[in-house]
């Protein structure tokens, strides 16, 4: 189906009213999330994927995709008021946006942070538009050995993109993969690691496991925490960005579309990466780098646009592939086959109406958000107001119904709750979950891709080689890693040197 | 431990035996039809082994309503995943054989005795009826050199090991399926387990393995595509969506395996119950709106009463135990 023509039938879906109405909720509770520090997007999505079992497929992807989206709208509102990321995406927008709110540009900032969103949004839907077909044809090409490549790609990067400690990240990611080793062996079929139970048959479930590390766990954390809770006491005025602000966001926000899209293709990035390396990029590309961090327009617009332009990205091979990019992307994964669809190459001409009514959802969803977060701004900042006494125990209650919900097993309850406090304890010493929670999802598919490689070839090593596509990935991920490696042993070396001496 | 079982089995096919003829007296004493209308006098809970959303939960949901109608009373689905199905058959061996609970099973529950570690034994649930099957479809890509079944299995008999097959997972139907063949034929194939019907189908169109043999329902929109070319079906006869293709009886090879859902109840279940769900079960699947969906979702329509479907289920086992040790399955 030609794009426009694939685009106007998902119109035609997407404007049905329930689908609206889906879309709205999904946007609404996005938002929502965004705004409240603490759940994120894919906490957020696992709480609500037992709700989508009774409706229709489309329906619940564009709920879901909403919940995704609406958060990266919704997180800089918090970032730019309180200096909290209220989702782990905008922890950049913080660095400008909340400098701006404290030279009483607040109303400029959230409202040029609206518009970089919505122009990411709207334009990088394009890129899905026209790219996914392609990749789907593409995708057909794609065997066992080019998903092992792709896989390890994606892998290198999680344990050396992270933000933290890379020796951290590099653990946190072989637990991941160890974690993932549980369950039926996928080649054998052997029972691996279940130590009898037959609720670990088919392996930890992953809802159960992503609701405690970014669910549960954010709630332990931060009641060990006081939370600041300096909202700016100034109404917000001048929402619409001056001229000046539009001169000089116009660059910044079309860099961070490209690069925030392109960033969402890559397994193993997630949102955060795409906006970090925007303000990287704009700070390096500025006429006066020194201004970055006191409150400059630039450094808001740019990340904004970036992570509003991953989902958009992520969407090509999770649809073409079925490779889910972060944590929120293997939930829509799931609920996909919860469903009964598989996503890979013939999703686009076998279930049209998934594919097409979720772009055009899109674009509905993005005016919806601009709508919501521009004119409606000061409600969300009174939703800030609210305590977290309140918050946190129905979110807990969510987290517990939501567990239970998809398995109805007190099983997965416990797993929850072993997760969150597991995740509580990593977020005290500072071990990021990310690099944990890809390596649980990506590692099966790895270790069943590199297996099936092998009976395929029957037995030959060659294959990962002689195949150009996987050639090109093994390549790739063997640059990756020694580019992050070196730094390493560069540093480390003077400093043994001075030891001993 | 294998002695154990033994006599584990035998011991429970004693009680079962005492306890039929118990049930058969008491039911003579009440008299059948007294009970047989008391029946239901309360809501019916099915149980689902999978998540919901998914294939069996779609047909089991829809048969609850129509089963609902006739029947008066409600009939809840609850979903019970994981194991592999096995939480869920557990479940329903394990309720109070009132015919309050009831549940669904699929060939798989028979696969686990050989796969895992663990599984229910299919002699624990009485069978009300079979409500779908899906026979094994065998398919090629649409450019491949053979056009015939005769011509693929002459290569494959010429080449052993390099005819590659996918299935949808280790010791699962159409891994067993491709084996059996292989066994009926004299031929050597190499299995290679996918993740589902699905991924195994696009693998052939993907030119990464030369066939298939997962069900029409799953090869049917890249047959419909021009993506995949069916040779042969092992059904009993043609399948109507695709009345072309001729089943390996009429290519002289006695080869039916297909993967088959039924509805349960828990052992020693009232025999007027059973036969009542069962009358209920095959008027459901005359109607409409039944069979709508089956079409829809190319799911195979069958009905089987609940004493051909514990032959089918013994007769299954009896094939499965001849070829599963074959397969190089690795059980703990």
């Amino acid at each position: 189906m030609h794009a426009i023509d694939g685009l106007m039938y998902g119109f035609g879906i997407a404007f049905l009213p329930h689908n609206l109405l889906f879309c709205f909720i999904g946007v609404l509770v996005g938002t929502l999330i965004g705004v409240l520090p603490g759940l994120g997007p894919a906490g957020a999505l696992a709480l609500l994927l037992p709700v989508t079992f009774g409706i229709a497929p489309s329906t619940a992807i564009i709920m879901l995709a909403g919940i995704y989206y609406g958060a990266m709208y919704g997180g800089s509102t918090t970032s730019i008021l309180i200096n909290i990321p209220g989702e782990a995406a905008s922890v950049i927008t913080c660095l400008d946006g909340y400098q701006m709110a404290r030279k009483g540009r607040a109303g400029s900032a959230l409202g040029m942070a609206a518009i970089a969103s919505f122009i990411a949004g709207t334009v990088s839907l394009f890129g899905l538009l026209f790219l996914a077909p392609t990749f789907a044809n593409f995708a057909l090409e794609f065997s066992a050995p080019e998903f092992v490549s792709l896989i390890l790609c994606g892998l290198v990067l999680v344990s050396f993109l992270g933000s933290g400690s890379r020796l951290k990240a590099f653990m946190m990611a072989c637990m991941g993969l160890l974690l993932g080793t549980i369950g039926t062996d996928p080649i054998e079929g052997m029972d691996r690691f279940n130590f009898g139970i037959t609720y670990l048959m088919d392996g930890a479930g992953l809802i159960p496991v992503i609701m405690g590390l970014f669910g549960v766990s954010e709630i332990f954390a931060n009641l060990e925490e006081q939370q600041f809770r300096g909202i700016l006491k100034e109404k917000i005025k001048n929402l619409w960005p001056t001229l000046q602000d539009w001169q000089d966001s116009t660059w910044p926000i079309i860099r961070g579309t490209v690069l925030g899209f392109f960033v969402g293709v890559i397994p193993g990035t997630n949102t955060v990466i795409a906006s970090m390396m925007s303000y990287a990029v704009e700070k390096k590309v500025s006429k006066h780098p020194e201004k970055f961090g006191t409150g400059i327009i630039e450094g808001v617009a740019g990340p904004e646009a970036a992570n509003n332009a991953g989902p958009s990205g992520a969407f090509i091979p999770l649809l073409s592939l079925g490779i889910p990019t972060n944590a929120t992307m293997a939930l829509l994964l799931a609920s996909l086959m919860i469903h009964g669809i598989t996503p890979g190459p013939f999703l686009i001409t076998q279930s049209p109406d998934i594919f097409w009514s979720v772009i055009a959802s899109m674009y509905i969803g993005n005016l919806m958000l601009l709508a919501l977060n521009l004119p409606l701004v000061g409600l969300w900042v009174q939703v800030l107001k609210i305590p977290y006494t309140f918050f946190y125990p129905v979110i807990l209650l969510f987290c517990l119904l939501g567990s239970y919900c998809v398995g109805t097993a007190i099983f997965d309850i416990a797993v929850m709750i072993f997760f969150g406090i597991v995740g509580f304890l990593m977020k005290k010493f500072a071990y990021e979950s990310t690099p944990l929670i890809l390596a649980f999802i990506l590692g099966p598919m790895f270790e069943e891709n590199f297996r099936r490689s092998l009976v395929l070839s029957f037995g030959s090593f060659r294959i990962f080689i002689e195949r150009p596509i996987s050639a090109v990935f093994l390549a790739l991920a063997t640059i990756l890693l020694i580019v992050s490696v070196l730094p390493m042993f560069k540093k480390r070396r003077p400093a043994a040197r001075s030891k001993w001496n | 431990m294998s002695k154990d079982r033994k006599t584990d089995s035998v011991a429970r096919r004693l009680r079962f035996l005492a306890f039929s003829i118990l049930a058969i007296g008491s039911l003579q004493l009440v008299g059948a039809p007294a009970a047989a209308a008391a029946y239901p006098e309360k809501e019916i809970t099915l149980i689902v082994p999978w998540a919901a959303g998914g294939g069996t939960d779609l047909v089991a949901r829809i048969l609850a309503n129509l089963l609902e109608k006739d029947l008066g009373k409600p009939v809840v689905v609850v979903n019970k995943p994981g194991g592999g199905g096995l939480v869920g058959f557990n479940q329903i061996a394990a309720a109070k054989p009132d015919g309050y609970t009831i549940g669904v099973n699929s060939t798989s529950q028979i696969l686990q005795k050989y796969s895992a570690s663990s599984y229910a034994d299919w002699r624990n649930l009485s069978p009300i009826a079979l409500i779908n099957l899906d026979p094994a479809a065998f398919a090629v890509k649409s450019d491949s050199p053979w056009k015939t079944l005769e011509e693929a299995l002459a290569f494959a008999k010429a080449n052993p090991m390099k005819v590659r097959i996918s299935n949808s997972g280790p010791g699962a139907i159409w891994h067993v399926s491709a084996a059996l063949l292989g066994s009926k034929t004299g031929v050597q194939f190499t299995h290679v387990p996918y993740g589902g019907g699905n991924p195994a189908a696009v693998a052939v169109a993907g030119g990464h393995v030369e066939a298939t043999t997962v069900s029409p329902a799953e090869v049917g929109p890249l047959v419909k595509g021009g993506k995949l070319r069916i040779l042969a079906i092992a059904s009993a006869k043609r399948d109507p969506l695709f009345p072309d293709v001729p089943t390996f009886k009429e290519k002289g090879i006695d080869f039916t395996m297909g993967v088959w859902r039924c509805l349960v109840a828990p052992k020693d279940t009232p025999k007027a119950i059973v036969a009542q769900l069962e009358k209920s079960v095959e008027k459901a699947l005359r109607e409409p709106a039944f069979k709508e969906f089956m079409e829809k979702n190319g799911l195979g329509q069958a009905f089987m009463n609940s004493a051909d479907t514990a032959a089918l289920w013994a007769q299954d086992e009896k094939d499965m135990e001849k070829i599963i040790p074959g397969l190089g399955l690795k059980k703990n």
